[in-house]
Parts: structure tokens; sequence; C-alpha cells
């Protein structure tokens, strides 16, 4: 009997039993793979073009959301992968396993694991910042910038070296022998070998938006050109500078082209809206072979002898092809437009649209960080008052035939249960009947009187205080936090919690840990669960 | 800094019981690891603490030296991973009055718990101990002023705290009390003749 009591418990204490795996990333679109780690899942998002949403990096352990990471507000698309940095140590110092962030608002961000910043480091904006994916090596991180290409520790984020070149969008370098090789939006390819050298550059036909593929002792492009696209390999000499593009490997392609992947020594399959297209180098000219004929105009990537990539249409699924053979998987998932390529999660696929939909198929074993996620059907009104009557009925048995004593300790495992699942909502029913301050108090004679009859909200930083009202109502404390946030450029660390979400750092900053007063009152509950009235003063300070 | 003196205080109040032998110190250890243990574990469930039943039965059943050690140990210990701060200091205060209260009310009866008197005991002290750690929360920004409206908002999770007491208690109080119960036996190895044989049956 004591064990059925126990059994009751833990099962009635368990989350709710999983279905399908679907979540909804927060925030505006998905542009790129989210990132798979041993237990953990970690995707971005973009800012909502309507300014609500601010862009974002959230990380799922265990099954639920572990911590987001708002950043900058912008109004463009962020599309640089995120990069996990193994644990390492150079000359400028060690670092420990890190996620890198690069944001469009120029912004470099190093996260730990648990979301809480290491360092970060703002870089040059020209209408947008980073759109580039940050690159390893064994000593430095390279990531191209606006209009430069810079050599960083990631042990601090300090500047090593740094070249400028022209003005680029999504274009990642190549790094081969310590020479970093990168294209732009001006049509130049340019070499940089480090240190205080210039960068050198050739011209190339169209803007390149991918880093140079390596092939067969040279470079493939495939450039965005003023109608479609083109594929040129340019070979490298001797001393690693690349040589004009030789005449017999340049292609005409599709409009709209993908980021091509290098799969071996000769061979190489390019994307755009035409479809795939695998490409072996030979000296006489390219030997080609159309492998699917979908539109992908993302990113290409190879797991598990898969060729995976996302359909970029109204309807479009996903590519999953035989690396051998070509053969095409069927995937059953999200349809419509996307550009971020499946990644390969436990023992399935985890598959993300534009839309932010995120879905994981296929895990039988159910070995994705991601699958013990899914839509939480709240039944805990339904556990708790059925704790409530198993309490009574097990509680009277008890005492009617053994005691008091004995009706307490079957009826309270039922009561406890039943207290736990209330008390998000008790603790805010109770908080708001308590005690309430004097408004002239809470007003900060600093701000404008524009701000009045709306809701405020301010950071106390070190530094000194961030405030900014005259936002659109909100309706919870976390809300018009994450709005705030936005709209001031403050990066916040919000972790998920049993309580629901937990703002851990604001800038970088975590101190002792954060306290919110809403009206001069400190919040009793969880951000989440303050409900703010459209009138209302929210401060941040630290604890 | 906080934590060398804390933990350097539970060693003196050890080392300078002179009752304490390596067989009972090592229970104690024991027990201060697997209480912390299940404290991280149940961190999720909001201010459900099996810390306070254990330090509350420590205390009785060790006396409040012992006791009042065992608190602190667990306080630290299971703050290295749940978190530290100011809070460990008062947690561990707190924790420390629990078992010495433990330790004043006659808990026990002939070596056998009174399970209503601790029972009632558990629930009642989690709201001292709700109160005395809510402290940790004043600081630089954030003043005397604000202390109702957070001892206020603080004690549906003192309720929490409360039930989640009597529930450890009812359930696991008896024998928590038994493995606590250290009872030194001669080592029959040591023992020379017929007394050893004796000691072995």
């Amino acid at each position: 009997m004591n064990r059925l009591a126990v059994l009751l418990l833990v099962l009635a204490l368990l989350p709710s039993a999983s279905a399908a795996v679907n979540v909804q990333v927060p925030g505006g679109y998905v542009s790129t793979a989210p990132l798979v780690l041993d237990d953990m899942v970690v995707v971005r998002s973009s800012a909502t073009f309507d300014g609500r949403s601010p862009p974002a990096v959230v990380a799922y352990i265990g099954g639920v959301e572990s911590w987001r990471v708002v950043g900058p507000p912008t109004v463009q698309p962020d599309m640089a992968d995120l990069v996990h940095a193994p644990a390492g140590a150079a000359a400028c110092g060690a670092w420990p396993d890190t996620l890198l962030v690069a944001w469009s608002s120029g912004r470099l961000d190093a996260l730990r694991l648990d979301g809480t910043s290491l360092w970060s480091v703002d870089t040059e904006v020209d209408g947008w910042g980073l759109t580039a994916t940050p690159v390893l090596t064994p000593s430095f991180l390279v990531q191209v910038t606006r209009h430069g290409i810079e050599h960083r520790c990631l042990a601090d984020g300090s500047l090593l070296a740094r070249a400028e070149i022209g003005v680029g969008w999504r274009n990642p370098a190549t790094v081969l022998n310590g020479t970093s090789y990168v294209g732009d939006e001006t049509g130049r390819l340019w070499t940089w070998h480090g240190g205080e050298e210039q960068a050198t550059s050739i011209p190339i036909t169209g803007r390149l938006r991918h880093a140079p593929v390596p092939v067969a002792g040279g470079l493939l492009l495939h450039t965005q050109e003023d109608a479609g696209s083109a594929v040129a390999w340019h070979p490298l000499t001797s001393n690693g500078t690349p040589s004009n593009a030789s005449p017999a490997h340049r292609l005409l392609g599709g409009a709209a082209p993908g980021m091509p992947l290098g799969l071996g020594q000769d061979t190489a399959i390019i994307a755009d809206s035409t479809g795939l297209l695998h490409m072996t180098w030979t000296p006489e000219g390219w030997r080609t072979e159309e492998v699917d004929s979908r539109p992908v105009n993302g990113p290409l990537r190879s797991e598990e002898g898969l060729l995976l990539a996302s359909e970029n249409g109204p309807t479009g699924g996903f590519v999953v092809l035989d690396l051998d053979g070509w053969r095409t998987h069927e995937v059953a998932g999200p349809r419509g437009y996307g550009t971020a390529p499946p990644v390969v999660c436990g023992s399935g696929l985890l598959l993300v649209k534009d839309d932010g939909r995120m879905v994981v198929v296929d895990d039988h074993r159910s070995t994705c960080p991601l699958a013990s996620l899914t839509p939480q059907v709240d039944r805990s009104p339904a556990v708790w008052s059925l704790s409530l009557l198993v309490a009574y009925l097990v509680g009277a048995v008890a005492w009617k035939r053994r005691g008091a004593l004995h009706g307490a300790k079957w009826a309270s495992p039922f009561l406890l249960v039943a207290l736990v699942l209330v008390l998000p909502q008790i603790g805010v029913w109770w908080a708001n009947l308590g005690p309430a301050a004097d408004p002239d108090d809470v007003w900060d004679p600093s701000w404008p009187a524009s701000w009045e009859g709306g809701q405020v909200v301010a950071f106390e930083l070190p530094s000194g205080q961030v405030a900014i009202g005259g936002l659109s109502e909100a309706e919870t404390v976390l809300d018009a936090t994450m709005a705030a946030a936005a709209a001031t450029g403050l990066t916040l660390t919000v972790e998920q919690h049993s309580l629901g979400p937990w703002v851990t750092a604001v800038e970088g900053v975590e101190g002792q840990g954060w306290v919110v007063e809403v009206d001069g009152l400190l919040l009793g509950v969880g951000a989440a669960q303050g409900a703010l009235e459209p009138e209302a003063v929210v401060v941040w300070r630290l604890a | 800094m906080l934590d060398v003196l804390l933990l350097g205080g539970a060693l003196v109040l050890l080392l300078s019981d002179r009752r304490l032998t390596v067989p009972s110190g090592t229970v104690l250890l024991s027990l201060v690891a697997a209480t912390a243990a299940a404290r991280v574990a149940m961190a999720d469930l909001p201010n459900v603490q099996p810390v306070s039943v254990m330090v509350l039965l420590a205390g009785a059943t060790m006396g409040a030296r012992r006791g009042v050690a065992f608190a602190v140990l667990v306080t630290i210990l299971s703050n290295t991973v749940l978190g530290d701060g100011l809070w460990t200091l008062l947690q561990a205060v707190g924790w420390s009055l629990m078992a010495v209260a433990g330790s004043k009310l006659d808990l026990l009866e002939h070596g056998v718990l009174r399970l209503g008197r601790a029972t009632s005991l558990a629930c009642v002290l989690a709201l001292p101990f709700g109160a005395l750690t809510t402290l940790s929360v004043l600081g630089p920004n954030v003043g005397l002023d604000a202390l109702p409206a957070l001892l206020w908002s603080g004690l549906p999770f003192d309720a929490a705290h409360a039930l989640g007491n009597v529930v450890v208690m009812l359930w696991a109080g008896p024998s928590i009390v038994r493995w606590m119960t250290f009872r030194e036996i001669a080592d029959p190895m040591a023992i020379t003749g017929l007394e050893a044989d004796a000691s072995l049956v």
C-alpha cells in the first residue's frame, strides 16, 4: 500500500505524457539550423518585423526550455549559424564550452552553455552588422564583419587582427592553412593571411553569399548574378592565392543560389531554385548530375550519410537524400518557406521552417534532447482536483480506521501534489492581496511626462539606469521586460524554472540575482505570472 | 569566504565533540551527502525541503552540536549545486536553529520518534525559516520597507515547505531516526577469546 501511494505521488508529479514533438520557437523567422549538443538543442530566431519580439537564442535541455538570451533589436534577419566552440586554450587564454552567436545588430556574443555571457563585443554596423557564421580555428575565431574580417580570441573576444574587405552579407570565411578566403557583395574574392597584412582581392562575377568551397585545389563559388547565378572555380596558386576563374569550369545556374557543400576532394553539391546539382571536378570541366529538382536556397548539410536541405516554397518540405545513390527519403513535418536544413538529432531528424515550427521526426528511440518536449497539455486542474479528492477519501478512511495521524499521513502527499500544482496561481492571487506602495515613490522625476499613464520598464544596471516607456501594453511583467530589452538594446538571459521563466542576467550582469518591483513592490511570483495593469512601473534591480 | 567560515565552524563543532567516533562520523557524513542529494533532486518542487526534517531529526538523535554541523554541511554542499550566496548563510542559520529545536524539544521517547510532536514542529518551523531566509533578498537596492510585502508574498511558499515537511516526516521520519540512531558495536576482531566469539555470534 505504501508503494502504491508513492507511485501515485510520482506519477502525479511527472510532466504530461509525450505525444508528438512539436515546438513553436518564440520570435520571428528561424533561418538557421538548430544546434544539437549532447543534452541540449539550441535554436535562434530573428526579430519579428513589427518589432514586438526581439531576436533570441533559445536552449532546450531535457525536453524543456532551459534558457533564452534576447539579442539587441534589429529589423534585419539573423542568418548566422550558431557555433559551438568546445572548451580549449590558446596563447590568448582558455575558454569553456562556448556558444558563439553573431547578431545582425553587429554584436558577437560568446555564451556559456548555461546561457550566461562569457564575453560580448560589438562590430561595425552599416545597415546591418553580422550575418556571417563565425569560423573556428585552433587558435582563434574568424569573424567576417560588415566590411572586415577579424581574428578574435575565443577566451575574451579581444581583437587579434583585422583587415578591411568589401561590404558583405552572409559571407563566412573559409580558412585553409591559416589563410582566410571570403567573398563580398561588390564582386571581389578576398585573401588574407592574417596579422598586420592587408587583404588582397581578385574580381569575381556577382555577389558571394557563402563560404568559398575548397574543391580540387581551388575554390568553388556559386555567386548571385543580376539574373540567375553562376558557378566559378578559382585554382589556388602554390602560395595560396586564388587565380582568375577557370573558363572551363564556369556554369550558369538558377536563381537564388543556396550555399554549396563540398563532399570530397573533387566533388560538391550546389543548390538554387532549380534544384540540386552534384558536380565532380575534371580538368576539362564539371561532370554534373541533377539529384533533386526542388528549390533550395539555403545551406546544405551532410550528416550520417544523408544530404539534408530545406525546400523553399509555400508548401516546401525537406530534402533528405542518401549520399550514396541519391535515394530520396520522404519526411513528414512542417511545410512552408524555409532555408534551415534538417539536423540529425538522436535517432531522428530535427526540422524547422521559417515560421519557427520545430519538429522532431522518426526519433523512435526518443534520444533527441527535444524528444520529451511536447505541446504541454495543461492537465493540472484535473490533477489537483483529483488529488484533493483522493486526499479527502484516503485521509478520511485512514483517520476512521487508525486515527488522526494516519489520516494526515495518507492525505498529506495528495495535498502536497495539489498545492504544488496550484502554487503559481495561488502565489499571484496572494501577492495581489498584499500591501500597495505609494505611487509618488514609484515615479522617477527624470522620466518624460509622455510615459505617464502607460507602462514603464527600468533596469538599474551598475552603470546606471536604463528606462523605457511608451511601449505597447504588455500583459505580464515578462512581456513588458522583453519588449523593453528589445527597445533599449539590452541583452536578457532568461532561464526556465519550475515556476516559469526567470531573468538571470541583464546585459550580461548576473550579480547575486535580479529582483523586480512592480509599482514599488517586489514581485512575489515569476515574471511570466506577474500580471501588469495598463499603467505600471516595472523596475529590475540587482538583489 | 563565507562558505569557508561556515565549513570551519561545522568542523570545529564536530571535532570538539568527544563522543564522535570514526564510524559515527562516517554515518553522519553519509547522511549529509544523501540529504544534499535529496535536496538537489527535489529542487524543482517549489520550496519542498527534505533538509528541514533531516536536520530536525539530526538534532533529536545526535544532539545540538552534531545537528548544527549536519545542517551547515548540508547547506553548503547542496548550494554548491543550487547556487551560492548570502542565502547560504541564512539557510545554514535557519536549519541550525531547527536542529537545536529538535535537540531540545524531546522528539524521542526511549529512542522512538514521537511522530505527532515531530510532525507539528516540522510544520510550524517552516514559517520562521521562510521569514529568516527572506532576509537574503535585502541589500543595497532592497530596503527593509520591502520586507512586509516580501514576507506576505512568501507565505504560500512557506505553506508548501510546511506541507512538504509533514509528508516527509510522516512517511520517512521513523526510518530516518533508525538510520541516525547510530549504535557503537564493538569490533569482534579486536577482541580475543570467548568474548570475540560471542560478539561474532
